[in-house]
């Protein structure tokens, strides 16, 4: 083949409908350029895009993580309970954090030393730390009144969140070695096993990160809102594995980038917002996500078998 | 001694048949209602979308998959069938037969994925659990969240609330089901996929065609599912069956069904989801907010996969020692 194959970015084609879509809603939408409805969509795209980059690294070792929404709910209220009580932001956020890598320490345990396949590890975590949340708030929303965090929250600070995450999560991953590990690990653990990488560890601090940005994503959540309610992020997980699905990496482990995941959550949270703009109503949006997974899954497929030809 | 033990640790359903003996004890001591036979047969009509649910997922967890869209489908299903009902003309036996297609329609679906394209289970019946769950929520129309049954539908609530006739059917889809798995060529080719596919695939036998069927029979189960709990509740709800697939994968794991394929029992989820039975009328007598429930299952799921491992590693050890006897004995 002529074409040289390899100077293509595994992102264009994802990143030719991101701007496909969007150029069609222009066209189509007067409301959908507007600044008004691209900080909408700014704000809703921070805190699944945080998830989502963690998720990022979580499928790349070839795991999952159903707990994340959990984690989220039970690390934000920690934050927002404290702050209700008049703790400084920074004890705050410390606390979220402490709660959230205990949480990713947990299900690392589970799916390393007791060997659990991650996605039931993290489905029975994922109740134990939903009910434990909603326990402790008693489902009560905390709001709050003095908001230590709102500096996060406020004008461009929570994409600079994100923009910040992405950047360290692409280095880590792309030029250290923890970040050579990882894929190895995910592209076939028995080799990097046997070549004397520490697959254990690696896993286990993939799932401590995960838990981290989980908490760190709930704080920008308070930030923005000045609230927290158990439910709030309920169903966040299956956003971020959607987008990190639709982004390219690959559920089979070994393939994916940061990059391609912020492409993934754009296009997701661009297709929401899309839906209700053109008249479809909201409820269609789970339908959305759903069939982009499976479409995201069955190309990412193909292009394999292709490669593989 | 070793000889008993090893006999014992080769029962699977035991862990959980002590774990719910136990159960079951305490709560007739701590909460006395808890015996009473009419109460209990509530509880078992209640559970009978699970157990039917629990079944099914125990073939398709036996052959190494797993179907995390179970509970969205009867979501589904059960919106179908009451919107059916209510809005239109459709006769009971039609709009039944209807609901149970569009389950079979989402099993198939998720079947053909995963056996045709080769893509995983966990994915593919992930994006089902959204797509079905969504399209409950579209099928229910603009702003509806709960689906009464029409009046002209009683006597499917009283089938579903008064007579035994879910627990019959549950009864009796156990006993295919351990049929199947046991006596047939069909549940011995579903183990056999379980234990090593490629190996299974090498002796000839039609792995795609078995794993197509068996996700299309879950997608049946959650469809009868639906319309069992439609009927009880005499209302379908867009959060009809929010998390049954966590009790039921909780329940086929405790009852000794191995997460990695290639062991099943029936006996055992079944056994699995009258514990998460008897843990939801034990709580809801005490009074204790059904949280911790939902608190004790998880922890339930993690420690029956934990459970397994030792109880494998356990009999493997046992089982070397054995052989080492043996060859010295000859």
């Amino acid at each position: 083949m002529s074409w040289p194959r390899k100077r293509v970015p595994r992102e264009f084609p994802t990143l030719t409908f991101l701007v496909v879509l969007c150029l069609l809603l222009t066209l189509t939408n007067r409301n959908f350029a507007t600044t008004a409805n691209l900080r909408t969509l700014g704000a809703d795209a921070v805190a699944t895009g945080i998830l989502a980059i963690g998720m990022t690294a979580v499928i790349i070792t070839r795991g999952i993580d159903l707990s994340v929404a959990a984690i989220l709910s039970l690390s934000a209220l920690a934050a927002a309970s404290l702050m209700a009580k008049g703790f400084t932001a920074h004890g705050a956020i410390a606390a979220a954090a402490f709660v959230g890598v205990a949480c990713g320490l947990l299900n690392g345990i589970l799916i390393t030393r007791v060997l659990m396949p991650p996605i039931i590890a993290t489905l029975g975590t994922m109740y134990v730390f939903q009910s434990a949340a909603t326990l402790a708030s008693e489902g009560q929303c905390i709001i709050l009144e003095h908001n230590p965090v709102a500096a996060i929250g406020s004008g461009y600070a929570p994409i600079l969140v994100l923009g910040s995450t992405a950047l360290l999560a692409t280095g880590i991953l792309q030029y250290t070695r923890v970040g050579r590990y990882i894929y190895a690990v995910g592209g076939s653990e028995e080799s990097a096993r046997l070549s004397g990488i520490e697959a254990n560890l690696i896993k286990m601090f993939v799932y401590v990160a995960n838990g981290f940005l989980a908490a760190l994503s709930g704080i920008v959540m308070i930030a923005i809102g000045s609230t927290f309610q158990a439910n709030d992020a309920q169903g966040y997980e299956l956003a971020a594995i959607a987008a990190v699905v639709i982004g390219g990496t690959s559920i089979n482990g070994g393939r994916g980038s940061v990059a391609g995941t912020l492409i993934g959550v754009a296009i997701t949270t661009v297709l929401r917002n899309g839906a209700i703009l053109v008249g479809l109503e909201a409820r269609w949006a789970q339908v959305i996500v759903g069939v982009a997974i499976f479409l995201a899954v069955a190309a990412d497929k193909i292009r394999r078998e292709n490669l593989v030809k | 001694m070793r000889r008993m033990a090893l006999r014992l640790l080769s029962i699977k359903e035991l862990p959980v048949a002590i774990l719910l003996c136990s159960v079951c004890l305490y709560f007739s001591i701590y909460a006395p209602k808890f015996a009473d036979p009419s109460g209990l047969m509530d509880v078992a009509r209640q559970y009978s979308c699970h157990a039917l649910l629990a079944v099914c997922l125990t073939l398709v967890i036996a052959s190494g998959g797993i179907d995390i869209s179970v509970g969205s489908v009867v979501g589904l299903c059960a919106v179908v069938l009451a919107s059916l009902l209510s809005k239109t003309k459709a006769d009971m036996a039609s709009a039944c037969a209807i609901s149970v297609g569009v389950g079979i329609l989402c099993g198939a679906f998720n079947g053909a994925a995963i056996s045709r394209l080769g893509l995983q289970p966990v994915v593919v019946t992930l994006s089902m659990m959204a797509t079905a769950r969504g399209l409950a929520y579209v099928v229910a129309g603009p702003g509806v969240s709960t689906i009464s049954l029409p009046a002209s539908a009683h006597r499917l609530v009283t089938l579903g609330y008064e007579s035994n006739l879910p627990v019959v059917i549950v009864i009796t889809c156990a006993a295919a089901a351990y049929a199947v798995l046991s006596r047939s060529s069909f549940g011995r080719y579903v183990i056999a996929i379980g234990g090593n596919e490629q190996a299974a695939r090498l002796s000839g036998i039609d792995v795609g065609r078995v794993k197509l069927v068996l996700y299309a029979v879950a997608g049946a189960g959650a469809g009868l599912g639906g319309i069992l709990t439609t009927a009880m509740m005499s209302t379908a709800t867009t959060d009809t069956g929010l998390g049954y697939e966590f009790e039921v994968i909780t329940a086929v794991l405790m009852g000794g069904t191995s997460i990695l394929g290639g062991e099943a029992t029936v006996l055992g989820s079944v056994l699995g989801i009258a514990m998460a039975a008897a843990l939801n009328r034990g709580f809801g007598l005490m009074g204790i907010n059904d949280l911790w429930r939902m608190m004790c299952l998880g922890l339930l799921l993690i420690s029956a996969v934990a459970m397994e491992k030792v109880r494998r590693s356990v009999l493997s050890s046992l089982e070397s020692w054995r052989q080492i006897v043996f060859s010295d004995v000859r």
